[in-house]
């Protein structure tokens, strides 16, 4: 049935209704002309309104009370509700009642939020507590858990969250007659928790002063994240109803979500703004107070704000003390900053909740602001808006495009865990797409498995019709290559980023900072195709451009300069990637840069010392960055277990097997329930824990492991991959420990190829794949070829590694043992002398490699005659079989 | 709340019915929600929608109707 045909039941429905019963026949009959089913509509309505008996007669005020009273006693069911027993009321709202609750077993206070007017059907209680399982991981200190969230028997929902004492932030600061810095201190924690949940996918929808409290030791707890959408998802008649339910949130609503169209992160950027105009102004920019809804949204969509100072001059005008003294130099940035996150046109406001902290961190240190006002990215949204059949598509991918565009710089680090992978992962990108859609025009909506890269493509398409304006697409373009970068889409990554720097040359020129910028977008896709000529050529170009058109401190120098020891560090070149990195983690710790970009940049010099064989130098970059991610991104960030496993990868080089388990196992336990198990991510955390196990002799757990991850990879990205080789070469070492020499030498065999055909000849990885295939034959006792083999390796390391690194050791290490077994005592010696005594300055005195250049270098002194020598070794090793006897007890 | 679970099958399909107005008539839908659910008297319904009492009464009555219809189907 559509509207019209609605229109005219009615309309005959009426006027049959006002005849006595009588005439009501023959009326319908004249009135309906020949439409049989328009007159059984109507009949069969006029046959209900003569009943008078329907649920909607006789329930609904009966219905109406109990859901609505909130003096109908909480009866049993309140007293206890499941393993929590309620102690009194802390609040009633608009959606429901607060609960003060005690859960005696665990001797915690929560508050219970019951929401009065909804309920939830059967079929929606499993999305209900899937979504609530989701919130319930959001782990922030400043953001009050959520604990549990169910129904009651009745399908009445309700919330078990962490209770807060405190008050809410605008009270706190006004009681406080606090500063305008303590004002932005506070306001900035609040941006950072909203930060840490966007980057979990999670969008508070309803931030308002009175779900920010202040505790007593001036911490900041935000209340109810997320939960406004699992509100607004219940069962109800329509979205749209909800608007004219909810007057309470409407003053800090931004305009889209008033419109009930499409929301997204910079939502809660606006409902932020609106919170940081309060206190900076001393009251909001709009009183709304004796206006009806329809009048206060007509305010708040239509009206201009006035600057938060010429509102705090009001203010004090009025005799109203309530706003902190600013400078008037002062305002003028805090008017901007503030006016510019509470722009009613989406497109306008901070890209992302980051992007706001970095204007108030700039304001914080005197340096200029970002906010601008006409960016190419606002042109291009005028454009994409004016061409409204854009269809709504093309709005999300867009809104995704900018929603990730703002974690870009932070996380281009870690390619392989920033927050696009994270958002990428199928479920949360679907959940984060469809909110995006939510409200807008579903009939046009994705399917329920609209992946992300589908939208891509959409998004694409529509680029393409942007051929009007070049700096918008070229923008565009940028923008959606580096997602598919990300994606691991490297040929249309490739395509997209070639256009885009043609555009930007074509349209600016060749050398300005925007084609510098793409310049290092591509120096970095360049790096993870593993080419690495072109990769360090266009870093070094962009680096060079940036410097030119750009102050020496700039973000955008700092990052050309991250990219190129990033190239380097790929291409080996460990000395020159050391002094680069070093370069960019001095520039980024200037006071406007971003801790996270340090972090970035700090985890990435870790890196690269470590494969220096630096180790201790490694260790102590790593555990100062895995103090930053910590703070930064919460306890269970891919993040954080990607430092973890660096952590135990050094434990590991060092010979501490059980203390490198114990990082692999905590980063497991995050990447798994992050990322889902059957996920690359997942995988290569397997492997290098199934690596620490083979150490410990536990081949079974490890063999079991590795085959999983190896299953896992080779379906994500295909047999030839750098991921593969280094399962297939962990299988290796596993089969060799377990003497299936056949097995072993086919694995490290593939593995070979594999890196032989990704890095070419001289990367360190060909060559320790050579070392263990001569390993295979120190094992066949076939000397002759496992020398040849593990001479192969030396040579691949010269060209990469210093001399004394701990590869180039261990390789001498077992040509002595290849040497030995051809009885060549003489020239054994030398090797298994020289790389032990490397060896022994990098790692720990149980290393496997150690004992065994001092087994072999007792018979090859042995031999030699040289009795001292040989006892010396002959001590130690004694001491190495009895250390094994004692871990084998353990 | 007990009663709720009597009734509970009737006010779900009156759930669905309603999103089937909203669709269509999405005023009409919310007015039965603030009356049914929100329990909004016929002047408290008026000045949230903002139209007149008489309007109020017509689209419930009306509305109402329709919805009484739906339900028995539901209950075939």
């Amino acid at each position: 049935m559509d509207s019209d045909r609605w229109e005219r039941i009615q309309a005959v429905f009426h006027n049959a209704a006002d005849l006595p019963p009588s005439e009501q026949r023959s009326f319908l009959e004249k009135a309906c002309g020949g439409d049989e089913s328009l007159m059984a509509d109507v009949a069969a309505m006029l046959e209900e309104e003569a009943r008078s008996d329907s649920l909607l007669d006789q329930g609904m005020a009966q219905v109406a009370n109990q859901l609505l009273d909130p003096d109908v006693p909480a009866g049993p069911a309140f007293g206890e509700l499941g393993p929590y027993r309620i102690v009194g009321v802390l609040g009633e709202g608009g959606m429901g009642v607060v609960y003060l609750a005690e859960r005696e077993d665990l001797g915690i206070r929560v508050a219970i939020k019951l929401m009065r007017d909804a309920w939830l059907s059967p079929a929606r209680r499993e999305r209900f507590t899937s979504e609530q399982r989701m919130l319930a991981q959001l782990n922030h200190p400043s953001i009050a858990r959520l604990y549990d969230a169910d129904t009651l028997a009745n399908g009445t929902p309700f919330f078990v969250m962490e209770y807060v004492e405190g008050e809410p932030l605008t009270e706190y600061c006004r009681r406080h007659r606090c500063s305008i810095e303590r004002r932005l201190q506070l306001f900035r924690s609040v941006c950072e928790a909203v930060q840490y949940a966007h980057s979990h996918a999670v969008i508070h929808r309803d931030l308002k002063p009175s779900n920010i409290l202040v505790k007593e030791d001036g911490s900041i707890r935000l209340l109810d994240f997320g939960i406004a959408k699992q509100v607004e998802s219940l069962d109800r008649a329509t979205d749209q109803t909800m608007t004219g339910l909810r007057l309470m949130t409407l003053a800090y609503a931004a305009p889209e979500q008033i419109r009930g169209s499409r929301v997204g992160i910079q939502s809660d950027v606006y409902s932020l703004g609106m919170i940081l105009y309060e206190l900076l102004a001393g009251a909001p920019p709009f009183d709304l107070s004796n206006l009806s809804t329809s009048q206060a949204e007509a305010v708040l969509l239509e009206q201009e704000p006035a600057k938060p100072s010429t509102k705090a001059r009001q203010g004090s005008a009025d005799g109203d003390s309530t706003s902190p003294a600013v400078s008037k130099a002062a305002w003028a940035d805090l008017d901007v900053l503030c006016l510019t996150a509470i722009h009613k046109d989406m497109a306008r406001r901070y890209r992302s909740v980051e992007a706001l902290i970095r204007d108030i961190d700039h304001y914080l240190q005197g340096a200029p602001l970002e906010a601008r006002p006409d960016s190419a990215r606002y042109r291009m949204r005028k454009f994409i808006t004016r061409n409204q059949r854009a269809v709504a598509v093309t709005a999300a991918t867009f809104a995704i495009a900018v929603g990730l565009v703002g974690f870009f710089p932070v996380r281009l680090a870690k390619a392989r865990n920033d927050a696009l992978a994270e958002a990428a992962r199928t479920q949360r990108i679907q959940r984060f797409t469809l909110d995006l859609f939510k409200g807008g025009d579903e009939a046009a909506g994705p399917s329920e498995d609209l992946r992300v890269v589908t939208l891509l493509d959409c998004g694409v398409q529509e680029a393409q019709l942007l051929s009007g304006e070049p700096e918008a697409q070229a923008e565009l373009f940028a923008t959606l290559g580096g997602i598919y970068q990300k994606l691991g889409k490297y040929d249309r990554a490739d395509s997209l980023l070639l256009v885009a720097l043609g555009e930007r040359k074509k349209s600016l020129g060749a050398d300005n900072r925007s084609v510098a910028e793409t310049l290092v977008l591509l120096s970095l896709l360049r790096a993870d195709q593993a080419k690495y000529d072109d990769a360090e050529q266009f870093a070094r170009q962009g680096l060079a451009m940036s410097q030119r058109h750009l102050p020496p401190n700039h973000p955008q120098v700092a990052k050309a300069t991250f990219a190129l020891g990033k190239v380097l560090e790929d291409r080996g070149r460990y000395d020159q990637a050391i002094q680069v990195l070093d370069q960019a983690a001095k520039l980024q710790s200037a006071p406007r840069a971003l801790p996270a970009d340090l972090a970035a940049t700090l985890s990435e010099l870790a890196n690269t010392n470590f494969y220096a064989g630096h180790y201790d130098v490694s260790e102590a970059l790593n555990q100062r960055v895995l103090g930053m991610q910590r703070q930064i991104y919460g306890e269970r960030h891919p993040l954080v277990a990607d430092t973890l496993i660096n952590l135990g990868a050094i434990q590991f080089q060092l010979g501490h097997y059980p203390e490198s388990e114990r990082f692999n196992r905590q980063a497991l336990d995050i990447v798994q329930s992050w990322y889902g198990k059957d996920h690359p991510e997942t995988a290569d955390t397997m492997t290098i824990l199934g690596q620490s196990l083979t150490y410990q002799q536990r081949f079974d757990e490890a063999a079991a492991l590795l085959k999983q991850s190896r299953a896992i990879l080779e379906h994500a990205y295909g047999p030839v991959h750098p991921r593969v080789a280094y399962a297939l070469n962990e299988l290796g070492n596993v089969a060799i420990r377990q003497g299936t020499l056949d097995d072993a030498e086919a694995y490290f065999r593939q593995a070979m190829d594999i890196y032989r055909s990704v890095y070419g000849d001289t990367n360190y990885q060909v060559g320790i794949a050579q070392s263990n295939l001569g390993g295979i034959y120190v094992e066949r006792k076939d000397y002759v070829r496992a020398e040849q083999l593990f001479r192969d390796a030396l040579k691949t390391y010269a060209k990469t590694l210093a001399s004394d690194h701990s590869s180039v050791a261990i390789s001498r290490i077992r040509l002595g043992t290849a040497l030995l077994g051809q009885r060549r005592f003489a020239e054994a010696q030398q090797e298994s002398r020289a790389g032990y005594e490397t060896l022994t300055k990098k790692a720990s005195p149980t290393v496997k490699w150690l004992q065994t250049a001092r087994k072999d270098l007792v018979a090859e002194y042995d031999a030699l005659h040289q009795p001292e020598e040989a006892a010396k070794f002959r001590e130690m090793a004694a001491a190495d079989s009895k250390n094994a006897g004692l871990a084998g007890k353990k | 709340m007990e009663p709720m679970a009597s009734w509970g099958n009737d006010v779900l399909a009156l759930d669905r019915a309603l999103e089937g107005l909203a669709r269509i008539q999405p005023r009409q839908a919310l007015m039965v929600e603030s009356r049914f659910f929100g329990g909004f008297d016929i002047p408290e319904t008026a000045a949230l929608l903002e139209v007149s009492e008489a309007t109020v009464l017509r689209d419930w009555r009306a509305a109402k109707a329709w919805l009484a219809h739906e339900l028995r189907q539901a209950e075939g």
